[in-house]
């Protein structure tokens, strides 16, 4: 048996977010397709504006969608979802710690959000949980270990999830909503927003499928309308300083390992920082290294950050030790820093803008 | 190859509508203020060279045309990206600046030699060079890191732990202790232990209080068990039982008696049954003293035969004694007349006797031979007779203290709720009832230990139903469970708050501010420290990135330098403008020019000779750059500041510079240097002088 996992779809009105509605139907045409009849969704299927169930169920209702359970726990953004909300059979919402057998041998254990709690609160008011032998956690917040990253889309601690209730819960798998940003690790799995709701949230987006006869999970990408990303440019006062950062723009976007027709999906946010000779050429070189991606309005394309380069001796610095940085070998990682980052300092350090 | 500027032409250019001029070996290009001078300064800078001041916005309309390239002319403009800089030295990115060299501003011309009153090495490298440059970025750079940092199999390797280094190491440590108290709030931080300890702890209590409960409602059954056992234990007592049980011995042994006297009575009765009768049958025959029962005795008349014939016979041998035994003979024979005389007499009392003896005979199978036989046996019964009486007597007076026992008994009985008047019965049930007050007894021991053991006090009784069972046990259990989950819960309670206080420290938040708080502002703490960390690692990386550049650069600076004072480039253009010095040197930090026979320190020679061995030295140097080729030098208004009578020669002196190749441009707003130009250089150059009006 399959079970598809999503969370944070941040569900407002059609009208207003159209690109999140159709982010879920991607994902129940992916179950119809793949004949999965069981959707988790672990928080935040509405955004905390919305009041309109409705306009969830004007799409779980479809037809071609009936087979399909929906097992929805209400995250930090729904609250205004109370119970007998739902008209349609086949949605369940938990409100209470509950334990339901989705798979004839694997026990569920849905967790909603409850505020000013921890998950280790909540799980500790679930007595049956010391009789389950394999079970599945499905809950709504912060997983500590990310807390040092944060989510970016709202901050403060949510109904944090640690290693210790791991340790003493023991669930044998977790899936966690309210983190936009996709991560799997052995035992926690966050599936992140299935539609991307600003463009930190960048990428393809995802949602997971379990497999209980193997307790396999798989990531199937959402065919989304818009993907996000941002990047940060770094520009080199050279002879060759157009070519280099059209090389560097190219390199972006190989980086993405998007599909041809995928690019054009692109919403992007860029930032230039540096020294050029030509400022006034930076703002066509970056749009036409990018001419597939689409900026949302001007303030996406940052150069407020690139100076003016004066100095012939300071290019041929600059010159010289990016040849050096290219050929240094640094570990990089240990220290927290990237090439780029180096590349930047180094400029900033010849023409005097790093004090 | 000699580069030479060859036509400038140029559209809308501040002030300037339109120029477009074609230039000679000598160039003046003289305006007035507003007339455009510094925009077209500025054109042909920024079209040729890369370092180049852009303080305006230019014209796209326009071009400086050069010639003398291998590819022929290029055509140059603002905008265009190569210049005359990278198409001389399209790939090593040498230590050329072109324009430091080509072009000589107002305020900065090394023939001013205000300038220059102190000059010496390190003034002669920053004004050849680009020492200063060099230096400003080496100062931005922190000795700690340009001395004494390196990177190494991709490590950063510092030897000494000061300045930025040390901060970097700090904010490396406090990052980390961010990381650390990180870990420990994924390790400790759940809150769900404690919650579950307390909701259990809540559980086991509410089981507790209903154990109390029942316990206070079993030690309220109890005592009242007990109150009843007592009044049962002390209702019949040990003395009531004993004394009803000896009673009802005490009654078996009287019984026992009378029965005893009973049976003596009944065993004796038989024997003196007859007394009465004997008694008057002795009445009787006393009534007949004399009458002899049966007949008469011959022995009396045997014996006085017998005495007779024996007197006869001795009273042939001795008469005497015959004469005893005749008077014998004789006595006896008077008793037997007596008798047989006195039967004869009696003969109807004999009857009644005879009849009397017969009886007696009849009663007690003996013969009675006589009264006395009568009396004999009257004699044996008396006592028995009169024992009977006394038994009797016993046996009543026996059975009235019987009769009064048994009441008591009875009474007794009553109390113990006896109703059988078997004694063996009785006892039994005593015995029976026995039992039962010391099964009693010890159950009330039994229930006043246990009632003891329970340790209530009696005003805490419940009288009343209790939920549950009270068990010890599981009253112990459930106490050991509470101990154990308020351990557990202070544990946890310590620990948190332990962990809140280090996380607390780390934030400077007050105790009392919820955790989620705490946490986002640890989390925006370590951020900075991260980001503070990271900027200062870039510093590092990049200052022992580019002060090793710069060490090579200001190394090979050195031999550019050296190389250069001693090449004829160098030293052709000295002995051109000044014969009296055949070249320059370095001693230390100080210039040195010489000639054959002596050597002087460069400020020590007269202002003009020093203006012209600078001057010369510029060139050479240019020309060293160039390899020996030649360019053009644009002058901005470079002999401004210079008095009259050196403006002379040093307008003569470009005259002379241009004679080996160099071509000039001068610009100016001076109509004293224009009217110089035009004195001393036009009549010289002819065609090859252009004057330029703005």
């Amino acid at each position: 048996m399959k079970i598809a996992i999503t969370a944070d779809l941040h569900l407002v009105t059609q009208k207003e977010h159209p690109e999140r509605f159709r982010a879920l139907e991607k994902i129940l045409d992916t179950l119809v397709d793949q004949e999965i009849n069981q959707l988790i969704i672990a928080g935040d299927l509405f955004d905390i504006s919305s009041n309109q169930p409705g306009e969830f169920e004007k799409v779980a209702g479809k037809a071609k969608y009936s087979k399909i359970q929906y097992h929805i726990i209400p995250g930090n953004h729904d609250p205004a979802i109370a119970e007998g909300t739902f008209v349609f059979p086949n949605i369940h919402y938990y409100f209470q710690p509950t334990i339901t057998m989705l798979d004839k041998d694997i026990p569920f254990v849905f967790v909603p959000f409850k505020k000013g709690k921890t998950m280790g609160e909540v799980l500790s008011t679930v007595q049956e949980l010391k009789t389950l032998d394999k079970w599945v956690l499905v809950g709504h917040g912060d997983w500590i270990s990310g807390t040092v990253e944060g989510n970016p889309y709202e901050k403060g601690i949510y109904m944090p999830f640690s290693n210790r209730d791991i340790q003493y819960y023991h669930p044998d798998l977790v899936f966690l909503g309210h983190i936009h940003s996709p991560k799997d690790t052995p035992i926690i799995h966050i599936p992140g927003s299935a539609c991307a709701v600003d463009s930190s949230e960048y990428g393809y987006r995802s949602f997971l499928i379990f497999s209980s006869e193997n307790w396999k999970i798989e990531r199937s990408t959402i065919d989304s309308e818009v993907i996000y990303f941002s990047e940060q440019l770094v520009v080199l006062p050279t002879d060759d300083e157009e070519s280099f950062l059209r090389n560097e723009i190219d390199k972006k976007i190989k980086a993405w390992n998007l599909t041809d027709s995928d690019l054009s999906k692109v919403v992007l946010k860029v930032e230039a920082k540096g020294y050029s000779r030509n400022r006034d050429k930076l703002t066509k070189i970056i749009r036409d290294g990018f001419t597939h991606c689409k900026f949302l309005n001007s303030s996406q394309l940052d150069i407020s950050e690139v100076k003016i380069a004066e100095g012939l001796i300071q290019e041929s610095i600059l010159k010289t030790a990016k040849e050096r940085l290219d050929k240094l070998e640094l570990d990089y990682k240990e220290y927290g820093i990237n090439r780029e980052e180096v590349l930047l300092a180094v400029v900033e350090t010849i023409y005097g803008g790093r004090k | 190859m000699t580069i030479h500027i060859d036509s400038i032409s140029v559209k809308g250019l501040g002030p300037i509508s339109s120029i477009n001029w074609s230039l000679k070996a000598i160039n003046l290009i003289y305006g007035k203020n507003e007339h455009g001078k510094t925009y077209l300064v500025e054109y042909v800078l920024r079209s040729l060279f890369k370092n180049s001041p852009k303080t305006r916005a230019l014209t796209d309309s326009g071009q400086v045309i050069v010639t003398g390239f291998e590819s022929g002319k290029k055509t140059f403009s603002p905008r265009s990206a190569e210049k005359i800089d990278s198409l001389l030295f399209p790939s090593n990115g040498a230590l050329v600046d072109l324009s430091r060299l080509c072009i000589i501003k107002e305020g900065k011309s090394n023939f001013d030699s205000a300038s220059y009153s102190t000059i010496s090495k390190t003034n002669l490298k920053e004004y050849l060079s680009d020492q200063s440059v060099l230096n400003k970025i080496s100062e931005e750079i922190k000795g700690v890191v340009s001395k004494d940092s390196t990177i190494e199999d991709g490590k950063i390797v510092t030897t000494r732990n000061v300045g930025i280094v040390k901060k970097w190491h700090d904010s490396t440590e406090r990052t980390k202790s961010f990381e650390d108290i990180f870990r420990e709030i994924n390790q400790e931080y759940s809150l769900g232990l404690a919650n579950k300890a307390r909701l259990e702890l809540g559980i086991a209590e509410e089981e507790s209080k209903k154990q109390k409960k029942a316990k206070c409602a079993l030690a309220n059954e109890l005592s009242e068990q007990i109150a009843t056992l007592t009044i049962e234990t002390q209702s019949i007592t040990d003395d009531m039982l004993n004394q009803a049980k000896t009673l009802i011995n005490n009654l078996q042994v009287i019984d026992d008696r009378i029965q005893r006297t009973q049976d003596r009575l009944s065993e004796i009765t038989p024997n003196s049954v007859h007394f009465l009768w004997l008694s008057t049958a002795i009445a009787e025959c006393e009534k007949h003293p004399d009458v002899i029962i049966g007949k008469v005795s011959p022995l009396f008349f045997i014996l006085s035969i017998l005495l007779l014939l024996s007197t006869v016979v001795i009273s042939f041998f001795q008469p005497y004694v015959s004469i005893g035994l005749g008077v014998l003979t004789l006595l006896f024979f008077i008793l037997y007349v007596v008798q047989y005389r006195k039967q004869a007499l009696n003969q109807d009392g004999r009857v009644e006797i005879e009849k009397i003896f017969k009886e007696f005979e009849e009663r007690f199978g003996e013969r009675a031979l006589s009264l006395a036989t009568l009396k004999s046996k009257l004699a044996y019964i008396s006592p028995i007779n009169a024992e009977i009486d006394v038994l009797t007597k016993q046996i009543a007076q026996e059975k009235r203290e019987y009769l009064i026992q048994q009441n008591l008994v009875k009474s007794h009985l009553i109390e113990l709720n006896i109703h059988s008047s078997d004694s063996k019965v009785q006892l039994e049930e005593i015995e029976k009832i026995k039992r039962s007050q010391d099964q009693k007894k010890s159950s009330l021991r039994n229930l006043e230990n246990e009632l003891f053991k329970l340790g209530i006090s009696p005003e805490d009784y419940f009288n009343g139903t209790s939920e549950v069972i009270y068990d010890s046990n599981q009253e112990e259990k459930l106490n050991d469970q509470i101990e154990r989950l308020n351990l557990v819960i202070k544990e946890e309670e310590t620990k948190a708050d332990s962990l809140k206080r280090r996380v607390c420290d780390k934030t400077r938040d007050d105790f009392v501010t919820p955790w989620d708080v705490v946490i986002e502002h640890l989390r925006e703490r370590y951020n900075d420290a991260i980001v503070e960390q990271k900027d200062l690692c870039l510093k590092i990386v990049s200052g022992i990135i580019v002060s090793n550049v710069i060490a090579e650069l200001n190394e090979k600076e050195d031999e550019n330098i050296d190389l250069a004072l001693k090449s004829p480039q160098i030293v052709n253009p000295i002995r051109a403008i000044n014969p009296n010095y055949h070249g320059i040197d370095l001693y230390g930090e100080e210039i040195l020019v010489f000639n054959d026979s002596q050597r002087f320190n460069l400020n020590d020679i007269s202002t003009g000779a020093k203006d012209q061995i600078l001057f010369a030295l510029r060139i050479g140097l240019a020309e060293h750059v160039l390899q020996g080729e030649k360019m053009f030098f644009i002058l901005d208004d470079a002999f401004q500041h210079s008095d009259w009578e050196r403006r002379v020669a040093l307008v003569d002196e470009l005259g002379n510079l241009a004679k080996t190749g160099w071509q000039v441009l001068y610009f100016s707003m001076d109509d004293h240097i224009r009217d110089l130009f035009n004195k001393q250089l036009a009549p010289k150059f002819q065609d090859q002088y252009q004057y330029f009006e703005l």
